[in-house]
């Protein structure tokens, strides 16, 4: 028997997938969106190897992972290239991805995965307990929910990245200070008043020193490929960190994918083909760095 | 944490508020602390003024205390006499009158120092602007004397004061006013002398010189608040101020007929002086310093980086405009002082003044070179000539027969200059390289301000490297540690040397070119045949010098262009095909105009203290004939020929004694003269091996027809007697001819030239059973196989070659007689060599 989605299951999911109450309604910071639309710049397509049997039911699992619509998952190669895209995402944005395992014991445990949102979700005595903020329990009508670990696939912003917490960090203190001026400078300018003792380059020159720090383990070079700040040579050498860094995530989201399926017993796995992995990514910026190889021929040799 | 902190409050106009006051706090107090310094560094130089005056009148002092000791001693003894001759000893009012002499005389002296400085004041500075005035009462050396002795004379009074209220006299007080009224006294008589040198304004010039090197100092890397913009402007308003005031003391000194001589002259070395040192302290001034003058550009809104253009845009402001360094405001203030030292001087006829001027200048562009700012330095010479050209040649109405020995000596001074900034850079380049360049990055802390300035670099280079340092401190803030690769910095620093290089090399292979090219052409034009002739031959020197280097020039090139790793990297571009190209043609168009000036010359009666360019200028260009010959290069022939025969003909008749009667002495001087005739025909000879090597009939074209010409028929037979007589007179004799050594080298040049002939040896059985074996050299000419064929070397040379294939070809020639040693034997030699070729080819 073949399910195609959560909807055939005749077990339906335990957890509140969002809470309307939390989600962030104000704009979100421009350089936060830049980041991640940068790291999700990256080619994340996939292929399976898996035996005849299986190949369908880890379809079927990475299909509901995917939330895109059913007319462009019609290609398998499209639909796993979605669905690490979109655990992708959900790490860029939260730097954690959950999803609740549906069983249906009744169809020879037969399972598929239901994301929910990372908030307010806690880890104790091999539980998950999920707290529903109060003003959401009307939607979800409970007020928290404990599940068993053997139910939740959880997979987290790797730790080379900063994990889950460090990642975070990072997003809050990218949208932490305003990037060109502090909100007081612009309220005078509007006044028609130059802010007394106000020093327009040092406060640009820190809040960019800032950003660099914040983000150094990513490398990213907030879409600065003027000379101002860096050479060229760490423009370059930025550059290539932050392919590793999205190799890295890619290999992290396949690894951990392939741990899944083996955990649930089928015999499959997804691989990167065509793509430079991050060691490869590394031996690449080394030669760089030692001068054999020209900026131009390190990015071309690390790009698709 | 300190950068997250500063944000952290930067959102707050408080933090900024604060770090206004603050900022404004510290000015004060650093203001206060420079006003501190200088005070005690002036008091300082005042203490050593007064230790100076001790010293210089230490002598007296010491002779004055040991003769009133001595009399102190034999005191006791003198007193009976004293009393024998009805004399006192002097009681304590006495004392008090001793006092009171020491104040008058102090007092009188302070009255007279003051007189003697308004005579001064009104004599020469009444109608001065005040900051001369300024210098007067600023003298040091008076200004200390008087603190002195004003101390001394109240210390007088308050002793005078204590005595007269019935206080005893103090003894110790005895022996201080020994000295201080030595001092005094003494002091007094050598400020007089000094005073007399007063009236000469550029004696307080040092005052301005010491404040301008101060100035500079105050702006280089590493000084109190040096980095301050307020600090870099108020050294640069002090250094603007000094030089004003400088440059109205050289108006002053120039107007006045008694100053504008040795004083002006003096003022302007020391001016020289100073420049050469500021031009080594210029490397440890960031290039945006306010030291600098400044002026301001503004950017385009599409080439600004994003933030400044967003906060324009937000502020509806427009860009702020971006200020630009006058890197040489100095001397652009400075060196029109030494200018109107120059032109008052030459024009006052003061030549001795003017080379010392010169000499200093001279110092001056090298030690630009050795900071390896070439093109400066050839701006520099380009408008010292300038300066001078005006009164150096005149222009006259036909050539000027006899040139003062001064002129020349300042045109000799001037051709000079590009020489000396050639030998200054080759030598500092000789122990620069990539390698040097990688040692000093190495030196250098990115993260401090001041490093880059400290690591030795070049004034061409501190602009890169002041944009390199805030971005690797920027990396090393960011990642921890040093990111790019020293070899990427090297090669951003090396792209910097190879352009300063290359601008360089322009100057020495074209710039200088035009440089001769224009001053020769001024100097023919206005009929001044040696002033010309000594700018070509100097010129030609440094060419010579060019080409000795050369080698140096372009080991240093090649080290700077080597491991290119960043592509795409914009490195400047030289073409050395082209200098070199370019270089040969001016040496060709010299030696022309040597040529075409040695005849001038050569007319004219030289007197004995005057270089013979001439013959100089003769035997250059029988070397690159020769040269030329060797070559194949026909144009060079065709060119040099012509003037070659007239002037080795002048040299001839201007050396050859005059009276018929030749005597032992006289004959020696005849054997002299006729060397440029010898020199000659074995140049013609060498044209026609030379041809028949080359297989170019066209090289020994211009030499025959040439002598056709000379040899004219009018003239023909007494000029072939003198060619016969010329050589028999130098072959008779037991000694080696005059410049025998110059033509044995062309003997040897053209020797070593047909030893790559291709050759083979052919072995025969003829005389007997033995094979003996003989050497052949494929060429097809006899002459060239007959002078090729003996690898040791020929006992033939150029002349009998002229004398066989022209002299004896002609038919007024073929009878003449060449000594023995010139006999026939040569044609013989000739026509044996087509035998046994001949014969070779047979067998």
């Amino acid at each position: 028997m073949r399910f195609e989605s959560l909807e055939q299951l005749k077990k339906a999911p335990r957890v509140a997938r969002y809470f309307p109450s939390l989600s962030d309604v104000a704009s979100p910071n421009t350089d936060v969106f830049m980041f991640t639309e940068d790291v999700l710049a990256a080619n994340f397509s996939v292929e399976v190897q898996a035996s005849p049997d299986h190949e369908t039911h880890a379809i079927a699992i990475l299909k509901s992972l995917t939330d895109r619509p059913e007319s462009i998952l019609h290609r398998v190669n499209s639909l796993l290239g979605a669905s690490v895209e979109k655990i992708a995402r959900e790490l860029v944005f939260h730097g954690r991805s959950v999803h609740e395992i549906v069983r249906d014991e009744e169809n020879n445990g037969v399972c598929l995965l239901y994301s929910f949102t990372p908030q307010r979700l806690f880890r104790a005595f091999g539980r998950y307990i999920q707290c529903i903020p109060k003003a959401d329990r009307s939607l979800w009508k409970k007020a928290y929910m404990v599940i068993p670990d053997k139910d939740i696939w959880d997979i987290a912003m790797p730790e080379e990245l900063g994990g889950c917490r460090g990642y975070r960090a990072m997003l809050k203190g990218l949208a932490r200070f305003p990037h060109v001026s502090p909100s007081f400078f612009l309220d005078e300018l509007t006044q028609k008043q130059w802010p007394a003792h106000y020093d327009t380059q040092r406060y640009i020159r820190e809040s960019e020193f800032f950003q660099a720090k914040v983000t150094a383990r990513w490398g990213w070079n907030r879409r600065d490929y003027g000379q101002q700040n860096w050479t060229e040579f760490y423009l370059f050498y930025k550059t290539l960190q932050f392919m590793w860094a999205q190799a890295f995530m890619r290999e992290h989201i396949v690894r951990e994918v392939n741990q899944l399926f083996r955990r649930l017993g089928i015999e499959a796995e997804i691989v990167v083909k065509g793509l430079p992995t991050s060691n490869e990514i590394l031996a690449v910026r080394q030669r760089m760095c030692e001068g054999d190889i020209s900026f131009t021929e390190a990015l071309n040799a690390c790009s698709i | 944490m300190r950068n997250t902190l500063f944000l952290f409050l930067a959102q707050t106009r408080l933090l900024w508020h604060a770090r206004g006051i603050l900022l404004n706090l510290v000015f004060v107090i650093h203001r206060t602390l420079f006003g501190m310094k200088s005070h005690f560094r002036e008091e300082g130089a005042v203490t050593i003024s007064l230790l100076f005056l001790l010293k210089l009148t230490l002598r007296d002092l010491v002779l004055a205390i040991s003769l009133a000791s001595g009399l102190q001693i034999v005191n006791p003894y003198l007193v009976p006499w004293f009393t024998t001759l009805g004399l006192t000893i002097p009681e304590e009012s006495d004392y008090g009158t001793l006092l009171a002499t020491v104040i008058g005389v102090g007092g009188v002296f302070i009255g007279l120092y003051y007189a003697a400085i308004s005579t001064v004041s009104g004599a020469i500075y009444a109608r001065v602007p005040n900051n001369i005035r300024d210098l007067l009462a600023q003298e040091r050396f008076g200004n200390a004397y008087m603190r002195f002795l004003a101390g001394f004379t109240y210390f007088g009074v308050c002793l005078l004061a204590f005595h007269s209220v019935g206080l005893k006299p103090i003894i110790l007080a005895i022996p201080l006013f020994l000295l201080g009224g030595g001092l005094a006294i003494i002091g007094f008589v050598r400020l007089g002398t000094r005073a007399f040198y007063l009236f000469d304004p550029t004696m307080l010039s040092q005052r301005l010189f010491e404040q301008l090197h101060r100035c500079h100092v105050q702006a280089q890397a590493g000084s109190f608040r040096w980095s301050d913009i307020s600090f870099q402007q108020h050294a640069h308003k002090v250094a603007n101020t000094s030089i004003d005031t400088l440059a109205t003391v050289s108006d002053i000194t120039a107007q006045e007929p008694h100053l504008n001589g040795r004083p002006f002259a003096d003022l302007c070395k020391n001016l020289l002086s100073f420049l050469q040192r500021y031009e080594t302290a210029r490397k440890s001034i960031p290039t945006n310093s306010h030291w600098y003058e400044k002026r301001y550009v503004r950017s385009d809104w599409y080439r600004t980086s994003e933030t400044q253009t967003s906060v324009s845009h937000q502020t509806a402001t427009g860009l702020q405009p971006q200020s630009v360094s006058n890197p040489r405001w100095i001397e652009s203030a400075t060196l029109p002082i030494i200018k109107r030292c120059l032109e008052t001087n030459i024009r006052s006829h003061r030549y001795t003044l003017v080379n010392e001027l010169l000499v200093s200048l001279d110092a001056y562009v090298e030690r630009l070179a050795r900071e390896r700012q070439v093109e400066f330095a050839f701006n520099v010479i380009r408008d010292v000539f300038s300066w001078c050209e005006q009164f150096m040649f005149i222009k006259a109405d036909k050539d000027v027969a006899e040139e003062s020995l001064e002129h020349m000596g300042i045109c000799e001074q001037l051709a000079r200059m590009p020489i000396s900034v050639l030998i200054a850079y080759v030598q500092t380049v000789e122990s620069y390289g990539r390698d040097v360049v990688l040692q000093r990055i190495h030196q250098i802390t990115w993260k401090s301000e001041h490093s880059i300035y400290m690591a030795g670099f070049a004034m061409h280079v501190l602009e890169q490297l002041e944009w390199l340092r805030p971005r690797l401190a920027f990396e090393e803030r960011v990642e921890g540690h040093l990111v790019s690769p020293p070899w990427y910095l090297q090669e951003l620093i090396v792209q910097k040397e190879v352009g300063n290089l290359s601008a360089a090399m322009t100057c020495f292979y074209t710039e200088t070119s035009k440089l001769y090219e224009d001053w020769i052409r001024t100097a023919m034009s206005s009929h001044h045949p040696w002033l010309a002739a000594v700018m070509i031959s100097r010129e030609s020197e440094y060419w010579t010098k060019l080409n000795y280097h050369r080698n140096a020039l372009n080991q240093f090139w090649s080290d700077l262009n080597s491991d290119r790793r960043i592509k795409g990297l914009q490195w400047p571009e030289l073409d050395t095909d082209e200098l070199t190209h370019k270089k040969g043609q001016r040496e060709k168009d010299l030696l022309k105009l040597m040529a075409h000036e040695n005849i001038l010359l050569s007319l004219r009666s030289r007197s004995e203290v005057y270089p013979d360019f001439a013959g100089q200028f003769l035997h250059t260009v029988g070397e690159a004939l020769f040269a030329a010959m060797c070559e194949n290069k026909v144009d060079m022939v065709d060119a040099l020929f012509k003037p070659y025969l007239a002037g080795s003909a002048l040299q001839f008749e201007r050396l050859k004694p005059e009276n018929a009667d030749l005597d032992w002495q006289r004959r020696i001087n005849l054997k002299v003269a006729v060397a440029p005739l010898l020199d000659l025909m074995a140049i013609s000879g060498y044209a026609y091996l030379f041809s028949d090597y080359h297989d170019n009939p066209c090289l020994k074209k211009t030499i025959i027809t040439e002598w056709n010409d000379y040899l004219a028929k009018e003239f023909s037979e007494q000029r072939l007697q003198l060619l016969a007589a010329a050589v028999t007179l130098t072959e008779s004799a037991f000694e080696l001819p005059h410049r025998s050594m110059n033509r044995s080298q062309w003997q040897q040049t053209m020797q070593q030239r047909l030893r790559d002939n291709e050759r083979r040896e052919v072995f025969s059985h003829e005389d007997g059973p033995f094979a003996w074996s003989e050497t052949v050299v494929e060429h097809k000419s006899p002459l060239v196989r007959m002078f090729a064929r003996n690898q040791l070397g020929s006992f033939y040379d150029g002349i009998d070659i002229f004398l066989a294939k022209y002299v004896r070809q002609r038919d007024d020639g073929k009878d003449l007689h060449f000594g023995r040693r010139r006999d026939r034997n040569f044609e013989d030699a000739i026509e044996r060599e087509n035998k046994q070729y001949m014969k070779a080819e047979e067998s």
